[in-house]
């Protein structure tokens, strides 16, 4: 699947560009509405709601449901009630922990985050899915259960607006969490550097795949992760444990390279023999590649 | 006890190299930049292990290398340990043995004889024996060997002399006969804590061990120490050593005959003066003498030559020729009690001098010029002409004094560099030869002369005729000499006044200044007394009056450092040969060339620094 958009519209994906929007809202709808102006013809529809009958109201439902023209005809309450609230329950989980600080251009990998999380709910949201948001470091920091209201795409994009960095990522025990809390299945989408154990990274989501969950894993990383260009003698700081190591670059760069590239192997690997899609994302690059990627595992439902 | 010394301790400047790599390393290497980063863990898995032995291989490269240079700066220093005995067996002892007269008390030195012979047969049996026997000189009495006989012999016919104790004589010359030598010296003494005193030079290695072997002080001892010839009576002081008070019956003789006899109580451990009422005559010999049956008998008596004292004539330059007011202070040290006739000052101010000088009579006086106002080409040629007279002048560069004024000195002038730089700060005088005649003759009280401070000091060249005799504490000089074919000429460089120093408020500036013209006038007042071995009266051992080679007659008499019995306990003899030892590196190069030759750990230290190359050579070659 390719896409077509024209350079200008392809501007308004790059994160960079993205950064400098206002609102999470109005990120997330330039991305959208850029990425969706950019297919020919998209196969990605929407999807109907279907109603299922009418059901006299009782105390405790949601006023929002009152049909009014019924009561306008019959002076009666009746809610309306569908076989589906939603056509899939789609979760964000967005990983806050201080690695996710790290930047070498303008954008970090939290705020590269932060912008395609919100796209991927305004997309869904768009697409009628329930969307939950997640985010996380060594702990649930926001958890907004999946929800296809109206204003609650808001209340996301408003938690999407507030993140901050967290403290040391354990990127399996919200992954855990979330398995031991799903009640149907949908799409579980995580969006983390996965600079965390990756045995205890794998089992929670084979945790989520299991409980029936498509997963798609966005592996955020920044350039400087992935080539390690520095030159002189540095002493680098952990961004979570602030440990210190000093090293000469030029003598641990192949080392940290086979490091690095042996990591993304396993995800790549081990994630999909268990039909888990992984997506390496380099925070340089803009966000349409994420944004398809999610309508492919999306279309498969379907 | 062991130490470390070195030959050439200059090489350790060398030491400072060793710092270059540690420098070079500083100042090359890369300031580490810090940097935030995600993923440490992955940076520390293996690369950082290695980074950090490629550091600690980096840190011993650095100390190999430094290791190497501070070896060669040892090397080319020529360490070598002080205490090492140089050889076994075979050791010479000498027994030196006091004959001060303080060892002259009844029976003392019978009791040293008899010490000294049981010292020389407590010698094993093939080893050798020497003799040696001080005071304020050292002579070999019995030259080393293994017959014991030989050094007794000698022993028994020694007798007690009249000189003082110096103990670094009596040991340096023992140190000398054992050379470079194992050995032992046997000092034979009475401890007399005034042989430690001013005067005499020695070192004691310390592969030489010394022992000692005391002999008791008399319990008492009564000494004339002094006597002054009085334009009313004549005066003498009397010191009483002992540790009981003392009737002294004291006599004063005029050549020969007793004119006079006095009884005085004298408390213990203090000096009295006791007053004839006789005045002395112009000529002949008096003497003070003490009865004393406990005591040393040398220091019984005390002599004085009388004769008639010329007043040395002092020209005092001037502005205005009034010294009362211009030089209140050098003014005032001329006329104090008891150099009223000493000095005569002929005041006169610059523009006369020519004139004045041509009006004194032939005896050359000391000039001393304070200023160069009014000093015209004229006074310039009368001070030279005094110079060649023989004459002496003393130039005091303080504040009235224009250097360029001086360079019309002619061939003084040209030897008189004083620069017309002032330097104000805080500077202490430092006298460089305690030797020279000025000095000498402030004794003990040479050392106050630091006390004084100067605000204010002129730069003195010394250049290469001038020699300098004191300096200030920041190493400029202070009282220069310069050599003359005749005559001499001393430049002081401050004031004389109270205007750049406080030297004229100080107590040292009154007999400062007395010596200073003494010495400008040549010492043309004879010096009619002398101690036993002392000066011209080097060859005349005996105290009492006695004529030069020259005809004129002098008094001897016996150091009276000497009189006082007080001892000080083998402890404290020990520890201040301990001190001599102190000084032996710097003072025996030759036993110390001898002593590092056979050791040579130079030649480790150069193995072992080859030894740290190669090894620095091997680091460096992995590490490529």
């Amino acid at each position: 699947m390719s896409m077509g958009g024209t350079g200008g519209e392809l501007r308004f994906l790059d994160p960079a560009v993205i950064a400098r929007i206002g609102s999470m809202e109005l990120k997330a709808r330039t991305v959208v509405e850029g990425f969706l102006a950019g297919l020919h013809r998209s196969p990605f529809k929407g999807f109907s709601v279907e109603f299922a009958e009418y059901r006299q109201y009782v105390p405790g439902d949601d006023l929002s449901t009152i049909d009014w023209k019924v009561y306008a005809r019959s002076d009666r309450y009746y809610v309306k009630k569908f076989d589906e609230e939603t056509n899939v329950e789609c979760h964000v989980l967005l990983d806050v922990s201080g690695s996710m600080g790290y930047g070498s251009a303008s954008v970090t990998k939290l705020a590269y985050g932060s912008f395609l999380a919100a796209s991927l709910a305004y997309l869904m949201h768009r697409q009628r899915d329930a969307v939950g948001f997640m985010a996380f470091d060594d702990d649930i920091v926001t958890h907004l259960a999946a929800s296809a209201r109206p204003g609650h795409l808001r209340s996301v994009l408003l938690a999407l607006d507030q993140v901050s960095l967290g403290r040391r990522s354990n990127v399996a025990k919200p992954l855990h969490q979330l398995a031991d809390a799903l009640t149907k299945r949908g799409i579980v989408v995580l969006l983390s550097d996965l600079l965390d154990e990756p045995d205890r990274i794998i089992q929670g989501l084979k945790h989520l795949r299991f409980r029936g969950a498509d997963v798609v894993v966005f592996h955020l990383l920044d350039d400087d992760e992935l080539s390690f260009p520095f030159e002189r003698l540095t002493r680098f700081r952990d961004l979570e444990t602030t440990d210190e190591v000093m090293a000469a670059p030029l003598e641990v760069r192949n080392h940290y390279l086979r490091e690095i590239g042996s990591l993304v192997s396993r995800y790549k690997r081990e994630l999909r023999l268990v039909g888990i899609d992984y997506q390496l994302v380099k925070t340089s690059k803009p966000l349409d590649f994420a944004l398809m990627r999610y309508l492919s595992t999306r279309s498969r439902r379907h | 006890m062991f130490g470390m010394a070195f030959l050439m301790p200059a090489f350790l400047a060398g030491l400072v190299a060793a710092a270059l790599p540690v420098l070079l390393h500083l100042l090359k290497r890369d300031a580490a930049t810090r940097r935030n980063f995600s993923a440490v863990f992955l940076i520390k898995r293996t690369p950082v292990e290695q980074t950090g032995q490629r550091r600690l291989r980096e840190l011993n490269l650095l100390a190999l290398r430094v290791t190497a240079l501070a070896l060669l700066a040892l090397a080319f220093a020529r360490p070598y340990l002080t205490g090492v005995v140089a050889g076994t067996g075979g050791g010479l002892t000498v027994v030196a043995i006091d004959r001060s007269f303080s060892m002259s008390g009844p029976g003392q030195f019978d009791r040293a004889r008899e010490l000294a012979s049981d010292a020389v047969r407590a010698v094993r049996l093939g080893e050798r024996v020497a003799v040696v026997v001080f005071d304020e000189t050292a002579v070999l009495l019995s030259e080393p060997s293994p017959e014991r006989q030989q050094a007794l012999a000698a022993i028994e016919g020694l007798s007690v002399g009249w000189g003082a104790t110096r103990y670094r004589v009596g040991l340096g010359r023992a140190a000398e006969v054992i050379g470079a030598q194992t050995g032992r010296i046997v000092v034979v003494t009475d401890l007399q804590r005034s042989g430690w005193g001013a005067g005499g030079q020695g070192v004691v290695p310390d592969r030489i061990a010394v022992e000692v072997t005391a002999v008791e002080s008399p319990v008492g001892n009564l000494a004339v120490t002094a006597v002054k010839s009085g334009a009313l009576d004549t005066r003498a002081s009397i010191l009483n050593g002992g540790a009981t008070a003392r009737l002294a019956t004291l006599r004063l003789l005029v050549d020969g005959a007793e004119v006079d006899r006095t009884m005085v109580t004298v408390p213990a451990g203090v000096s009295s003066e006791v007053v004839f009422p006789v005045v002395l005559p112009q000529h002949g010999e008096a003497s003070v003498v003490v009865e004393d049956g406990e005591g040393y008998e040398a220091d019984d008596a005390r002599h004085l030559l009388l004769v008639p004292q010329e007043a040395l004539k002092v020209v005092l330059v001037t502005s205005s020729g009034d010294s009362s007011t211009e030089a209140f202070y050098l003014d005032q040290a001329l006329r104090v009690a008891g150099a009223v006739n000493q000095f005569e000052i002929v005041q006169t101010a610059a523009v006369r001098l020519s004139l004045t000088l041509a009006q004194v009579d032939a005896s050359p006086p000391a000039v001393l010029l304070l200023t160069s106002r009014g000093l015209d080409r004229r006074g310039l040629a009368a001070l030279e002409a005094h110079t060649r007279a023989g004459g002496g002048v003393l130039i005091v560069a303080g504040p009235d004094m224009e250097p360029v004024t001086l360079s019309g000195l002619g061939g003084v002038g040209k030897s008189v560099p004083v620069n017309d730089v002032e330097r104000p700060m805080d500077q202490r005088l430092v006298p460089t030869d305690g030797r020279h005649p000025i000095f000498k003759a402030l004794g003990q009280r040479l050392g106050n002369l630091a006390q004084v401070r100067y605000g204010r000091i002129r730069v003195l060249d010394a250049g290469q005729d001038g020699r300098v005799l004191a300096r200030f504490s920041d190493g400029g000089a202070a009282l220069v000499e310069y050599g003359l074919k005749s005559g001499r000429l001393l430049v002081f460089g401050s004031d004389l006044d109270d205007a750049w120093n406080d030297f004229p408020r100080h107590p040292m500036f009154v007999p400062f200044v007395h010596e200073m013209l003494k010495y400008l006038s040549g010492n043309r007042r004879e010096q009619r007394e002398w101690l036993v071995g002392e000066g011209p009266a080097a060859s005349v051992s005996l105290p009492g009056f006695t004529a030069l080679a020259d005809s004129q007659r002098v008094a001897i008499n016996v150091d009276r450092a000497e009189s006082d019995p007080a001892r000080m306990s083998v402890e404290e003899f020990g520890a201040r040969v301990a001190q001599l030892r102190g000084a032996v590196n710097a003072a025996t190069p030759e036993a110390s060339d001898d002593q590092e030759r056979g050791q040579g750990y130079w030649r480790y230290g150069l193995g072992l620094m080859a030894l740290a190359l190669a090894a620095e050579s091997l680091l460096g070659s992995r590490m490529d």
